[in-house]
């Protein structure tokens, strides 16, 4: 599904990816971790068609984004890290211009609706998006992107605003999606999520995948049989003694009192 | 906070307000990180707001000009007011375009979590409002000032006259503003009714003021003079009265009083009550203005109880007509482009009433109506170029191309201009006329306009890519517009001129719209395969 090799991203000066490859396959739930300003978001705006690497091999659903916009967004779903609405249409307006737009037929509603009432949207149909809270409005971006049923999901910090319950419901998604034979890919700072959700797991860092596998392979990795996915995350990420550190300090600075 | 801190805590309000829409756009093709495009934005804005104050200064002094050089006949008092109103019209249109960003909330979302007192919050806000707006009511002040200075010769009558001016100014900024947060807070309240609905028709007619001074009141001068001239030499018609106490007017009339021209005493004691009522109505509005502002600031956010459960129904079109009707919705919710709707209006009054005034129509005539009113499709794509700026479209991962877009686009702007082939060819048809082919310029109009529409959407997504800012697209886009929707009329006059045949010169008209017409169809979809896209084909959706 995706076939990325040496993705490389420049904005300006900053390098945001540095040669960053991935490789998922069709019932794949990909997750990928890593620290602030790892590349996460920037990966999954260069998977979804929304940005183009400045250099390296990338083939997503079968097509070239570079070349291919359209035919990539017609085969993905993607939800970015901060909803990416009209906030002046109401829900109803905007389900309606994503499904015509995406030239759906008119079992796009039933399915939308069965969604829509799974996260409890009832009462938000006709109220401007702008006016809706956060969480609401992550479910309507939610919605927007799964309507199409689409081969390929990219889920940016998806639980994002989301409350238990509708948390609940989207992993639902997620793994009927993969079970179906669809492929996920979803960046998370909640390790549990990820431990238990993921197929695979990739840690992003300064722009590169430094550490990718099941969660037992990765446990191997580091050499430790018993250590959680937090601790594995920071060893791979090279934080772990910086964070004992701060720890250190702030305990100090807590026990001299205020 | 003394004067000063809080003068400097505006600065950095107001660079956030220039900077956001920026980061919001979501143009990633440049570096927007770095503190160097904070500068640039600031840079950019400075430039924006000089290029406006140059047209505000340019419209202040223009009736001026007219009164100086004789051009039309006109007496100091209408020349006043025309400028006045002029200025009036302009502040409009520019608060009308800056301020939704002012008033949307989270402008001021920083400052509201500072332990600050309300009071010094509005003057943070009063304060930012006024590096948002200082070039263009300086520059609209000094001239106006200066011309009437420069013709009274009287302090008195210049004093009162720049006090008239302060009144008028703030006047257009205390109105736009209102209106503009009724819009917004309609729209984060969720509602999309209710009784605040009930002042939207008011805002738009606001703004057809802002359009009709920025667009029309330059050629339409000669036609609106004359009559005001009269009322206000007869103060005791009604028209003449009412129109004494409104302000442009009664500052007029003092002027010319100052000048040492015999004005009747009838009409002075209302121009001088009308400054009084003006100033009455300042000051409510001023306060009016900055009530507005710390409700921005500090936001009492009032959503409306929500609606029962209802189920999720909805239609499904064809992706075009899908996009026409986002846009429609969207910009007639947005205050900057709302008065689109209110255009057709507008629009006919400024092509058809130099028609009617003639006996016979000539063919010049014709095509500068309709250049008029190509004008304001221009001007409509601008601005629903512009609201898209905000980003969704860039970045949303919906599979439209980039055609459709344009051509969304350019359906509404050539939309909001069938009102003048149709009003056109209405009037054409009970008048006579010099040349019959002047029947065809309406239809052949609209696909010139539908061409230079193609053109400058095309243009100014270009510049957006690039990060350019709103003078530059401005004065790029529309100047590319233009040149193409000239460009038919001037071929007719080229070939008129050498040949005196009216038929030559149509037929030199219809080609060179043809030739326009696919070269748009060429920048739509280089590879022609425009009818695949817009067509409801087959649907492409993949099933996993
Ligand atoms: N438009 C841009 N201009 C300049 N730099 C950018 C831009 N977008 C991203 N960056 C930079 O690229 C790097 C990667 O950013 P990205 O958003 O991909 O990180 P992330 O892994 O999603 O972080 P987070 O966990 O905070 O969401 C960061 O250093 C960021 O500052
Ligand atoms: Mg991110």
């Amino acid at each position: 599904m995706i076939d990325a090799v040496g993705l490389v991203k420049d904005y300006g000066d900053v390098r945001a990816l540095a040669g960053l490859d991935l490789r998922v396959a069709p019932g794949e739930i990909y997750g990928l971790l890593g620290p602030n300003g790892a590349g996460k978001t920037t990966t999954l705006r260069i998977l979804a068609a929304l940005d183009r690497p400045t250099s390296g091999r990338l083939m997503v659903a079968g097509f070239d984004p570079s070349d291919d916009a359209i035919e990539v967004k017609k085969r993905v779903g993607y939800v970015a890290e901060t909803a990416i609405l009209y906030e002046s249409l109401t829900p109803r307006e905007y389900f309606e211009f994503v499904a015509s737009t995406r030239r759906l037929d008119r079992g796009v509603v039933k399915r939308a609706s069965t969604l829509a009432d799974a996260f409890d949207l009832g009462s938000h149909y006709d109220v401007p998006i702008g006016a809706l809270s956060l969480g609401t409005k992550q479910k309507i971006a939610i919605i927007a992107a799964v309507m199409h049923s689409p081969p390929l999901l990219l889920l940016d910090e998806p639980l994002n605003g989301l409350d238990a319950k509708s948390g609940r419901i989207l992993k639902e998604v997620v793994s009927l999606h993969a079970r179906g034979g669809g492929g996920v890919v979803f960046s998370s700072h909640i390790m549990e999520v990820a431990e238990a959700m993921c197929t695979r797991i990739g840690i992003v860092n300064e722009g590169r995948v430094v550490a990718e596998g099941t969660m037992e392979e990765l446990r191997a990795l580091s050499g430790r049989r018993d250590s959680s996915l937090e601790e594995l995350f920071l060893k791979l990420t090279e934080e772990e003694g910086f964070v004992a550190e701060t720890i250190g300090r702030l305990r100090e600075d807590a026990s001299r009192g205020p | 906070m003394d004067l000063e801190e809080e003068w400097r805590a505006s600065a950095v309000a107001y660079a956030e307000l220039v900077y956001r829409p920026i980061i919001r756009s979501g143009y990633t093709s440049r570096d927007i990180g770095s503190i160097k495009a904070v500068r640039r934005a600031l840079t950019g804005a400075s430039v924006n707001k000089a290029i406006f104050a140059l047209f505000t200064m340019a419209g202040a002094l223009f009736p001026f000009v007219i009164y100086a050089t004789g051009l039309e006949r006109l007496s100091l008092t209408v020349t006043v007011s025309l400028s006045i109103l002029l200025v009036f019209g302009y502040v409009v249109l520019y608060c009308v375009q800056v301020l939704p960003s002012f008033v949307s909330s989270g402008s001021f979302a920083p400052l509201s979590t500072m332990p600050l007192s309300s009071l010094e919050v509005s003057r943070v806000a009063g304060l930012t409002l006024w590096r948002t707006l200082d070039y263009i009511l300086l520059a609209s002040l000094i001239s106006q000032i200066g011309a009437v200075a420069f013709f009274t010769n009287s302090p008195a009558g210049t004093l009162l006259v720049a006090f008239a001016s302060v009144l008028s100014t703030l006047l257009a900024v205390g109105l736009s503003f209102w209106l503009t947060s009724v819009f917004q807070r309609r729209l984060e309240g969720g509602s999309l009714t209710g009784i605040r609905a009930f002042f939207r028709p008011l805002y738009f007619v606001l703004w057809g003021l802002g359009v009709m001074s920025a667009v029309f009141l330059f050629s339409l001068i000669s036609y609106v003079a004359p009559p005001l001239q009269a009322a206000l030499t007869d103060p005791a018609s009604p028209a003449g009265f009412v129109l004494s106490l409104i302000l442009p007017f009664s500052a007029g009339i003092v002027s010319t009083h100052f000048q040492g021209e015999p004005v009747s005493r009838l009409s002075l004691t209302l121009g001088l009550a009308g400054l009084v009522v003006a100033g009455l109505a300042t000051a409510a509005a001023t306060r009016v203005t900055l009530g507005v502002v710390t409700g921005v600031v500090l936001p009492t956010r009032e959503l409306s109880s929500h609606a029962a459960k209802t189920g999720l129904k909805f239609r499904i079109h064809g992706p075009l007509f899908a996009y026409v009707l986002k846009d429609l919705r969207v910009s007639s919710r947005n205050p900057a482009t709302g008065f689109l709707f209110a255009l057709p209006f507008f629009e006919i009054i400024a092509v058809v009433v130099p028609l009617t005034a003639a006996s016979v129509v000539k063919m010049s005539v014709v095509l500068v109506g309709a250049q008029v009113g190509g004008g304001f499709a221009l001007f409509v794509a601008f601005l629903l170029v512009t609201v898209e700026d905000l980003g969704v479209e860039r970045r949303t991962a919906l599979p439209f191309s980039d055609s459709v877009r344009t051509l969304s686009k350019v359906v509404v702007s050539a939309a909001a201009f069938l009102p003048v082939p149709v009003a056109l060819s209405l009037v054409l048809a009970g008048k006579p006329t010099t040349f019959w082919g002047s029947e065809a310029v309406p239809a052949l109009a609209a696909v010139s306009v539908f061409a230079a529409c193609v053109f400058e959407v095309s243009v100014l997504k270009a510049l957006a890519e690039n990060g350019r800012g709103m003078a530059m697209k401005f004065a790029a886009g529309i100047g590319t517009g233009e040149l193409l929707l000239i460009l038919p009329a001037f071929v007719y006059a080229i070939v008129f001129v050498m040949s005196r045949d009216h038929v030559a010169a149509l037929t030199a008209l219809s080609v060179s719209t043809a030739l326009e017409l696919a070269a748009a169809c060429f920048v739509l979809e280089p590879k022609g395969a425009i009818r695949r896209r817009v067509g409801s084909g087959p649907s492409e959706r993949v099933v996993p």
